[in-house]
């Protein structure tokens, strides 16, 4: 993309919204380096509450990954409340995250639910007992935990504390397990596991701006370590480790089936083997989600004769290794053997090859298990990115559960977690993938439903059960701002279509632009009744508006993006008529788009002009650095603001760009402007 | 002093003789008479409200007062009730300073804080619950600062009417399980519990405490001023939770409401018709959380403020009935605006149904033959007055307690007119609720507290309230 000229574009804030309907404003002066091809186009001066806390709470959201990656733990964390949006846009702004007494209560009782599911996860050191804990053993593992829960080494005052609670624990006669417990809920409980802090900028505090940037969850180890060796001080040293994040993450991944579950063509199965004991074959169906680099299996042999058991292995028919069995039952063998395989269920074999009897000289082969082994790479970065849109949009507060019921009759259950996977797989396929661009996030002509969601959006349904992806018309539905997630997020709690919220929407989350409140005068229903009945929706609802003249200039800016949506229900699906039968008018003019007027017929016409508007571009650069550094923007990120932005474009919107100019910048490891110290 | 309680409980039942019978009537009175300071305090609340003074309110003036229709089922509880009309919410200091929606935000602000709105629609002072909860924790009158807010029903406007403290609002409790292990995780050791591994269970919830708290002041040396006060509020209120863990509950005289939760705990929160099972059990938790003497402070809601409350168990012809002008919707708030003295009654009434059989609870004795009313404060409120515009002055509220400690079973009216506000300050007619706010804390036995809410509000008790 050609780097702009400058060109003027409007203000943002309607103050009043009198007097001003689509005309040019003058642009508030910014302080910024000067740049001789390519400037911003104008936005509001970030001048408000936009000081660095140098503290930053982990969200819910965040708290799970953390808990799942950290501990293993998932669903525990559910009954923590939701940090409320600050300014109505994100969680995890630093000045809207104090902690309540209720808060800390319920996180006792959560961190006592995790540490209860954590505890019998926990991989302990090499020669450690659970029961029997050495001191050396607990060093080593709290050591290791703190770290990864603290996102930091431990001091030894901190060490000794966690070993302490242990031994109180131990001592006052609550069992190994219950007094690990402890352990884990003083780590879970404690401020270094729930905030951030962004003070100095040490090694370990730029590894968690970078983990909790892409992942939204802790740096995992080889991150600590990167941290360690001075690995992030560097631009470079940040973005090597940003696309190894960006890559996702991997962890082991195996899938074991016990031999009993197995069929053989000779021999019997009882207990936890199957013993092949005339030549037989034992076959076994394996699935593993995750690409196959090789398969195990557990085996012993009961001597007879002059040699050894042997097998062939075969995994979906080919051979894999012929092994020799020279041990018995008290010492059972491994046999590792690496392949190439992709994810899905595969046919394992074992056939044993040299039967033997004579009288009761008899040899036997033995097989425990066989088991599938790989790395499952998740796409952790996907699910925080799409959070930080989902909160940007508003998407993340939707909650199906606390809408009229009327309002969901005949939906499937599941219906919040497929809307909110539609969301996440739309913005990941976009996002962070190399040639993905910011103007199909709303503009993109497809969408992933499965077989259920493609049912209620009244698409084709897709064979098989997952998401796939699929086309859009793009005349009614196209990106992210037309799915059914987006439009319940700004529909009213009863269910009622509301112009308003929608145009509010538009206006104010993506288009970065403020509408200011009614007049606190005005009764803000819309007695509908009161109008002729053969009106429709729109005529009564802009008599209603534009019939008070201390409503019609905001009206005029939220009523056509507003009108815009009629055509898609609160949860998505399409409508072409009223209950009545005539068809909507959708049909309006978007003020203001880049400086000038927008017609537009359709909603997928309306979003399509956004998605390649400089104006929704920059409110996107805007957002992004809000939801980065955890505040409103302040004057003295200028400088950042311009770098992201330049970046943006001149990667033609560019997810993964942003985020490469966001880490290497100075300002990810400075702190921003601190309130004056009062003496 | 009574009477009663200048005698010991055994010397007063070896005084009765021989005659057993009479033994549990004595032991409750004089457990009665031995309790009479007021311990516990417990706001409710209903959105969208009072809106007709007329015949549906209460009348007439002294003992002789009528309840109205809205409210007739308190008349079983008369004698504990006062109940006070023409109360201003509204008016200064509120509703200035913020958008919201009309009276709602600030009056659902404002009826339990006595305080206006910051520009992060948040109140600017705690409400009367966390206040005197904590007051009553620092001045050595309760184990607990802690004081939950149950909620049946939707979220409003999404604002909160209860405040830690200015800008802190408290998420309220709407799940049955969530509120029960609020309240009752790590209560009951657990099966084969004895009281050394009770003890020890709790002497490891005071380690976690500690352990958090050391790390949570080792972290302050490093923060700028925003983020060190931000971080010292958490540490404090670690350590007030970790007070309220130094003794251990009575786990001999109480029960645990298991078989209640089981009851309800597939309930969705969210579904209408799950509401009143779901208002039982909140109180049944509450009730029982004061038997227990987890909390001594709790607060119970419709709804938040501005709640659209739908109620499809009452008369869902008669609401279909009146046009609300908005579709598919036959829920309270609408009917506020836009219904009949009848339909709004269908709610007002249910509401003050499930409020009497709180107090019945209340009334119910306990196994030390004490009975909770003689040592509770209740307070019902709601958000504004009368009128669908909002208008914040002509509240009808109520306090239920012991006559022992108020004068009871009178109505107390202060004079408003039927006319509409004509700006953003209300009509400034009524009451303002500030001082009964006072008489309550003071009642609680709280020292040092002459003023609360917004210094507009002016100082002292509500002198009417003690005569």
């Amino acid at each position: 993309m050609r780097l702009r000229p400058l060109f003027s574009l409007v203000v943002v804030s309607l103050a009043g919204c009198e007097g001003w309907l689509g005309g040019t404003m003058p642009s508030p002066e910014l302080p910024r380096p000067p740049r001789p091809q390519w400037e911003r186009p104008a936005l509001p001066a970030l001048t408000q509450n936009g000081t660095d806390t140098g503290l930053r709470r982990l969200t819910r959201f965040e708290v799970e990954r953390t808990v799942q990656q950290v501990f293993g733990v998932t669903g525990a964390t559910a009954s923590l409340p939701r940090h409320p949006a600050f300014d109505g846009f994100f969680s995890n702004n630093m000045h809207g995250q104090q902690i309540s007494l209720g808060e800390v209560e319920e996180l006792l009782v959560v961190a006592d639910r995790i540490a209860v599911s954590a505890v019998p996860r926990l991989k302990l050191p090499a020669g450690c007992a659970r029961d029997a804990l050495t001191a050396a053993c607990q060093a080593t593992l709290f050591a290791e935990l703190g770290r990864l829960a603290w996102r930091r080494p431990l001091t030894p005052d901190e060490l000794a504390r966690l070993t302490a609670s242990y031994a109180a624990s131990r001592t006052s006669g609550l069992t190994a397990d219950e007094s690990l417990e402890a352990v884990v809920a003083s780590l879970v409980m404690s401020p270094s596991f729930l905030y951030r802090t962004e003070t100095t900028f040490t090694p370990y505090e730029v590894a968690s701006r970078l983990s909790y940037a892409v992942w939204a969850s802790a740096p995992d180890a080889e991150l600590l370590d990167a941290a360690r060796d001075g690995v992030l001080s560097t631009p470079e040293g940040r973005q090597a480790q940003l696309e190894r994040l960006l890559a996702g993450r991997s962890e082991p991944l195996s899938a074991r089936a016990e031999a009993e579950a197995g069929t053989a063509t000779i021999g019997y199965a009882q207990d936890t083997w199957w013993n092949l004991w005339g030549e037989g074959t034992l076959t076994l169906r394996v699935t593993l989600d995750a690409p196959v680099e090789s398969v195990a299996l557990r085996v012993w042999q009961e001597h007879g004769g002059f040699e050894d058991a042997r097998l062939e292995l075969r995994v979906d028919g080919v051979k894999v290794t012929e092994a020799v069995v020279a041990v018995l039952a008290d010492a059972p063998m491994l046999v590792n053997v690496p392949l190439s395989l992709p994810a899905g269920e595969h046919a394992v074999e074992v056939e044993f090859l040299n039967n033997y009897i004579v009288g009761s000289d008899d040899r036997n082969l033995y097989v425990d298990w066989v088991e599938l082994r790989g790395h499952r790479t998740e796409a952790v970065a996907d699910a925080a990115i799409a959070q930080f849109v989902a909160e940007w949009l508003g998407a993340s507060r939707v909650d199906l559960a606390t809408k009229d019921a009327s309002w969901l009759l005949g939906t499937s259950p599941t219906l919040q977690a497929e809307l909110e996977t539609e969301f996440e797989r739309t913005v990941g396929s976009i996002a962070l993938a190399p040639e993905g661009r910011f103007g199909d996030l709303f503009g993109g002509d497809f969408t992933f439903v499965n077989q259920s969601l493609a049912r209620h959006y009244g698409l084709t349904p897709p064979s098989g059960t997952g998401f796939v992806r699929v086309p859009l018309d793009g005349v009614e539905r196209r990106g992210v701002l037309t799915q059914g997630l987006t439009i319940a997020a700004h529909t009213k709690e009863s269910g009622e279509f509301s112009v308003v919220q929608l145009g509010k929407f538009v206006r104010e989350h993506v288009l970065c632009q403020t509408i200011p409140p009614p007049p606190i005068t005005v009764d803000t229903n819309f007695p509908e009744g009161n109008y002729p009945v053969d009106w429709t929706h729109r005529q009564k609802f802009t008599q209603h508006t534009q019939g008070n003249l201390s409503c019609a200039g905001c009206h005029a800016q939220l009523n056509p993006p507003g009108f815009a949506f009629y055509r898609l229900d609160p949860l998505g699906r399409a409508r072409l008529t009223d209950r009545l039968g005539r068809a909507f008018d959708t049909t309006g003019t978007l003020e203001n788009l880049d400086g000038k007027p927008a017609p537009f017929t359709t909603v997928g016409d309306m979003v399509g002009q956004i998605s390649k508007s400089q104006t929704a571009r920059t409110c996107f650069v805007r957002s992004f650095m809000a939801y980065a550094l955890g505040r409103r923007a302040s004057a003295s990120d200028a400088p950042l603001d311009l770098q992201l932005n330049e970046s943006f474009e001149g990667s033609e919107g560019n997810v993964r760009a942003l985020l490469v100019a966001w880490v290497k910048s100075d300002a990810f490891v400075t702190a921003g402007p601190r309130k004056q110290e009062t003496p | 002093m009574s009477i009663l309680s200048r005698f010991s409980r055994r010397s007063l039942l070896r005084s009765a003789g021989a005659s057993l019978l009479l033994a549990p009537l004595l032991r409750a009175e004089v457990a009665r008479a031995q309790n009479t300071t007021i311990r516990r305090f417990i706001t409710l609340f209903h959105p969208n409200g009072s809106m007709y003074l007329g015949a549906a309110s209460p009348q007439a003036s002294g003992s002789s007062f009528t309840f109205g229709s809205y409210y007739q089922a308190l008349e079983r509880h008369r004698a504990n009730t006062i109940a006070l009309t023409g109360m201003r919410i509204g008016g200064d200091p509120y509703g200035s300073q913020a958008p919201d929606e009309g009276g709602h935000a600030s009056g659902g602000w404002g009826c339990l804080t006595c305080t206006s709105s910051n520009d992060t629609h948040n109140a600017t002072g705690p409400s009367v619950d966390q206040f005197i909860a904590r007051k009553l924790n620092e001045q050595g009158l309760a184990p607990s600062a802690r004081a939950p807010v149950f909620r049946v029903g939707p979220s409003g406007g999404g604002w909160t009417n209860y405040f830690e403290d200015a800008g802190r609002p408290v998420s309220a409790l709407i799940s049955p399980t969530q509120a029960y292990g609020n309240l009752f995780a790590g209560f009951t050791p657990g099966p084969g519990s004895t009281a050394v591994r009770a003890a020890a269970l709790i002497a490891r919830k005071r380690s976690v405490l500690d352990s958090a708290w050391a790390d949570c002041k080792g972290q302050l040396g490093v923060l700028p001023s925003e983020g060190r006060a931000m971080l010292d509020y958490h540490c404090e209120r670690i350590r007030e939770l970790e007070r309220s863990l130094q003794a251990p509950p009575p786990v001999n005289t109480c029960t645990p409401p298991e078989a209640a939760l089981t009851a309800v705990a597939n309930l969705n929160p969210s579904t209408p018709a799950n509401y009143p099972a779901l208002t039982d059990f909140f109180f049944k938790l509450m009730t029982t959380a004061f038997t227990c003497d987890i909390v001594r402070v709790a607060s119970f809601s419709f709804g938040q403020t501005a709640a659209r409350f739908n109620a499809p168990w009452l008369n869902p012809q008669v609401l279909a009935s009146v046009n609300t002008g908005e579709s598919n919707v036959n829920d309270h708030h609408s009917h506020t605006h836009a219904g009949t003295e009848q339909t709004v009654g269908l709610f007002m009434r249910w509401y003050a149904e499930k409020f009497a059989s709180l107090l019945d609870l209340l009334k119910e004795q306990q196994p030390d033959g004490t009975r909770l009313m003689d040592t509770t404060l209740a307070h019902w409120t709601t958000e504004y007055g009368k009128g669908p515009a909002h208008d914040t002055d002509g509240a009808v509220m109520f306090i239920f307690a012991d006559p022992s400690q108020f004068r009871t079973n009178r109505l107390i009216s202060y004079p408003v007119t039927d006319a509409e506000p004509t700006s953003t300050q209300g009509k400034l007619e009524g009451q303002r609720h500030h001082a009964m706010m006072v008489s309550m804390i003071q009642a609680m036995g709280i020292s040092g507290v002459n003023q609360f809410g917004a210094v507009q509000g002016g100082s002292g008790p509500l002198a009417v309230l003690s005569s």
